[in-house]
């Protein structure tokens, strides 16, 4: 290389770099190197005598399309080729670079450049495969829930109506008590179909959930409500002797009237299941500074240990609990969660069952007053 | 026998199978693992036309689009066609595909190309419906194609090499 061509320390800067710097000689064809060509690329594209790069398809492309338009710019300009792969598996990137009257085109081997950008792009391909895999289960997921939830209503209503119906002709008061038992059932089993609908539903983001199931209606009072609850189950209980107590404070808290009263139905329900006959069902609330707090209790078994860490998630059941769906206390958990509080468990001391629940607490709404 | 060399490219969404497809025509095998290309990848076939012919492929395996990065369009210069590929599985890569079609053929109208809704092994769980396809068809050739089970994947081929030699695109039956 002669001073023309550039420093001296040039050609040991081009060698250290690993990079082939080639000068199209326009008036004679073909390309001459500038410093020593790297070994690799004697290796893999031969000599840049005559021909080149014509055994190199992707280069010669490169070389009459993209970096001729930057050699003819006449300015001082570098245009890249981006990555490209060779079907041996080499990586590289040609830039034609056009300046002081030349032109040159520089080739680098990418190999570990290509591997590092491949990792991250195919990671984020591959998160967003299984985003869109996992939106399409959820969506499969809704519509199924949504006709088996369709399907089970369906035959109830009818039932219901016709039981209604029958109910009102009949005259014999045991036949109807019997009726209206059975109504009742019927009942229970729309609001259980409503509730696991719910309960799917409610994993929805906070602002796509209905009214009911958000924290910011007008408040109820857990106390009355309790005591609405104990009354409607007063006289099951009494057939088996239990006794439902209902003491403390209003304890008004921001909740929607029907969905706390099917927390407490849950509570409750699930207290008399375990309780033995003659039991005590104690529903205690108590108000706090900024919260209300509210126990159930019962003389039951209690809950088995090794079901206690699972409690609250979704099908959760131990093996006695008479093919309940195990999605009660995963709907209480859910909806107190959604309203900023918190449920949990505990033994009762002497025995039995404690279900402890915290919300915040709120002023009785204007429209309903202090009892 | 006379050898002409043409250029091909590969356009379509990230993961449709371009690169499959590919190692499918060229090497006759498929690889489950999805590997997704960087840039640009160049393989070669030579094709017998059955007319005393051959045609040397260098196909052109360009980077799929995604939503950081679209195809660079100047590397369909000096291309004699193309393969465009969605993945019947994914809707939203047939809008793009066809989309990408239409810029393409903006810049090169006379460009053949053609339309291969890949991952036809997989056809029980596809989100495009025959009625959407069948409209397609009457814009550019269409072909299902499954990589893993090398279905239509040399049909698709000698099919835009038939088009690139008769210099015209068959007019859609």
């Amino acid at each position: 290389m002669n001073h023309e061509e550039g420093p001296p320390w040039l050609p040991a800067v081009l060698e250290g770099l690993g990079v082939a710097v080639l000068e199209r000689l326009p008036e004679r064809g073909g390309y001459r190197s500038l410093g020593i060509l790297p070994d690799w690329f004697t290796e893999e594209f031969g000599s840049v005598g005559e021909g080149f790069p014509g055994e190199i398809p992707f280069l010669q492309d490169f070389v009459e399309n993209a970096a001729e338009a930057c050699w003819l710019s006449g300015t001082r300009s570098c245009q890249s080729s981006g990555l490209w792969t060779e079907p041996g598996g080499g990586a590289y990137e040609a830039r034609a670079i056009a300046g002081d009257g030349r032109e040159l085109l520089t080739i680098e081997r990418c190999g570990e450049r290509l591997l590092r950008e491949q990792g991250y792009i195919q990671r984020l391909h591959e998160d967003a495969l299984e985003k869109r895999r996992l939106a399409k289960e959820v969506e499969k997921k809704e519509i199924l829930l949504d006709c088996i939830v369709h399907d089970l209503s369906g035959p109830l209503a009818t039932i219901l109506m016709n039981l209604q119906h029958v109910s009102r002709q009949m005259e014999r008061q045991d036949l109807r008590e019997g009726l209206e038992r059975a109504i009742g059932q019927a009942e229970r089993q729309r609001a259980l179909i409503r509730c696991i609908g719910e309960v799917f539903a409610l994993d929805l983001p906070a602002p796509l959930l209905s009214k009911a199931l958000r924290g910011d209606n007008d408040g109820v009072s857990l106390q009355s409500l309790a005591r609405q609850l104990a009354s409607a189950h007063e006289a099951g209980a009494r057939e088996r002797g239990i006794m439902i107590r209902v003491s403390g404070s209003d304890g008004w808290v921001a909740g929607e009237p029907g969905q706390a009263a099917r927390i407490l139905e849950n509570l409750l329900v699930n207290a008399l299941r375990y309780s033995p006959e003659g039991g005590i069902i104690e529903i205690d609330v108590e108000e706090r500074e900024d919260t209300v707090g509210l126990e159930v209790r019962d003389e039951g078994p209690g809950v088995p240990v090794d079901l206690r860490g699972k409690l609250f998630r979704p099908y959760a059941k131990s093996g006695s609990n008479g093919g309940q769906a195990g999605l009660g206390l995963y709907f209480c958990h859910l909806v107190i969660t959604l309203w900023g509080g918190s449920i949990a468990y505990a033994d009762r001391p002497g025995g039995g069952a404690c279900f402890r629940i915290s919300l915040p607490g709120t002023q009785p709404s204007a429209k309903e007053g202090r009892p | 026998m006379s050898r002409l060399k043409k250029k091909i490219c590969l356009v379509g969404a990230y993961a449709v199978g371009k690169t499959s497809l590919i190692r499918q025509y060229v090497e006759g095998i498929f690889l489950d693992h999805y590997l997704t290309t960087i840039g640009v990848k160049i393989d070669q076939k030579v094709l017998d036309t059955g007319d005393g012919r051959e045609i040397q492929l260098m196909i052109w395996d360009l980077e799929g689009r995604d939503e950081f990065h679209r195809v660079r369009r100047e590397y369909l210069r000096g291309a004699a066609g193309f393969l465009a590929v969605a993945d019947g599985t994914r809707r939203e890569t047939m809008a793009q595909v066809v989309e990408e079609i239409e810029a393409i053929r903006s810049e090169h109208p006379a460009m053949p190309c053609l339309l291969m809704i890949n991952k036809a092994d997989l056809e029980s769980c596809w989100e495009v419906g025959p009625d959407e396809i069948a409209s397609l068809e009457g814009r550019f050739p269409v072909l299902k194609t499954s990589a893993r089970r090398a279905m239509g994947v040399e049909e698709a081929f000698r099919s835009l090499a038939r088009m690139i030699l008769a210099g015209t695109e068959p007019r859609p039956a």
